[in-house]
């Protein structure tokens, strides 16, 4: 049951992160950073770091997506 | 033909990774070489020599407390350079985009925010007092904090937040981590034992035990106070518009 | 033969994500992306890294009062990527202000527009 999640969340990193880099609207691949950090901070609670899991999820899901959107905003939105 | 090659290139430097990740001892094993040599000590003396129920918190602040005030000075570093690129915003108080959007702030993100906010700084204080004894710590109350602050930001107005914490404030706050890591050092070299230590042999025995925590606190709350208070300098650096704001063209 | 203990399927997949991160890097010409790429990059290794101190079947490196101390996993690792998760975030903002003082340069964020600009 465990390695079955296990997997299935491995496969969720793998999926996000490569629309996070590959899309081409900087927005979604921002949001799907976030979404990338979600679940990395659901595998660190399944490799017993509660410590990481709240670093991780309120680092970089909350503040480096913030910053992210804020320069977004100033530059440009779309395309490579 | 240059993503052909940087293509290539990605692909044997996944094989020869893959290759070593082989070559590993299985994940999880008992007698891994990483479980056997130092960490038995860490996990059986980690209570009783770090004061500290929470041993990765034990870790940080007192087996490798060097790193945390090397951390806290990187966080200063950056925000330095972010200031050296952007400007420091003294002189007078900036613009952002979400004061002159035509969308009026709306009412659902103020009420949101207004009911929020409370329960979001009540929750960082508590991970940063509980810190030492379960999950949680000095970080990751300090980074909730600074992202209550973020959302207030967004839902009130760039003004009004830069308004409640103008520059001079968080100049103040923002030097309260290495401020924290020098007195709780020199506290410790001044009482008998290193810098940096927080049993002092010069207390009495059965207070000793009480020092240590208040000063392990007195620690998370200055990382949590910098933590928090530099992401929201960065944020603000991030946001604000200069009135002279020239792009240059070439051509 | 390469045969690979089924239990290292974290570590492949932490090098899978690197090699992600890696190819956004060096390949995109957008800056925001390359940023991307970079933070890709080092929450695999901050992946990997905890993924060396597991033990199976252990607990959460917290010593909880009442209840019968069980084998542990390793907090070193865990102690070392708390400092990391930090500097991340540090240099992630350090180059996004980069970025926009480039942008109000050059007036875009691409670098490959900047180059045929410039020739």
């Amino acid at each position: 049951m465990l390695q079955t999640l296990n997997v299935v969340l491995l496969i969720l990193l793998i999926i996000t992160a490569l629309t996070a880099c590959l899309h081409r609207n900087l927005l979604v691949a921002v949001i799907m950073l976030s979404i990338f950090s979600l679940v990395m901070g659901t595998m660190w609670v399944m490799l017993r770091a509660p410590d990481l899991a709240l670093a991780e999820v309120v680092a970089v899901g909350v503040i480096t997506t913030t910053f992210f959107v804020a320069t977004i905003f100033r530059t440009d939105r779309r395309e490579e | 033909m240059k993503k052909i090659l940087a293509l290539l290139l990605t692909c044997a430097l996944a094989a020869l990774l893959l290759y070593v990740v082989a070559l590993l001892p299985p994940m999880g094993d008992a007698d891994n070489p990483t479980n056997r040599h130092v960490v038995p000590r860490y996990l059986e003396q980690g209570e009783e020599e770090a004061g500290t129920r929470n041993i990765v918190a034990g870790v940080v602040l007192n087996y490798r407390g060097y790193d945390t005030m090397g951390e806290m000075a990187i966080l200063s570093a950056a925000l330095a350079g972010i200031f050296a690129v952007l400007g420091t915003g003294r002189k007078k108080v900036g613009n952002a985009f979400i004061d002159r959007s035509g969308v009026q702030f709306s009412f659902i993100s103020r009420t949101a925010a207004v009911l929020l906010i409370p329960l979001i700084m009540l929750f960082s204080i508590y991970v940063i007092i509980y810190g030492t004894d379960s999950p949680g710590g000095g970080f990751q109350g300090g980074a909730a904090i600074g992202a209550g602050i973020m959302i207030s930001t967004v839902a009130f107005g760039f003004n009004t937040a830069q308004n409640r914490l103008p520059h001079h404030v968080r100049m103040i706050l923002e030097g309260t981590a290495i401020s924290a890591f020098f007195l709780v050092g020199s506290a410790g070299a001044v009482g008998g034992g290193n810098f940096l230590t927080y049993m002092l042999p010069s207390l009495a025995t059965q207070i000793q035990a009480t020092f240590r925590t208040a000063m392990l606190l007195v620690l998370e709350f200055g990382i949590g106070i910098t933590v928090g208070v530099i992401c929201t300098s960065i944020l603000f650096a991030l946001l604000r518009e200069e009135e002279t704001y020239n792009v240059e063209h070439a051509g | 033969m390469w045969n690979m203990p089924v239990d290292n399927i974290n570590y492949a997949v932490a090098m899978i994500l690197f090699c992600i991160g890696f190819y956004t890097l060096i390949m995109r010409s957008n800056l925001i992306k390359k940023i991307i790429g970079l933070m890709v990059m080092q929450v695999s290794v901050f992946f990997f890294l905890v993924s060396v101190g597991y033990l199976t079947g252990g607990a959460a490196p917290t010593i909880i009062p009442g209840v019968a101390p069980s084998p542990m996993v390793n907090p070193l690792p865990q102690a070392m990527i708390l400092t990391a998760i930090v500097i991340a975030v540090s240099t992630t903002a350090l180059f996004l202000s980069l970025a926009l003082k480039f942008y109000s340069h050059y007036g875009t964020v691409d670098m490959d527009k900047v180059k045929e600009d410039k020739r």
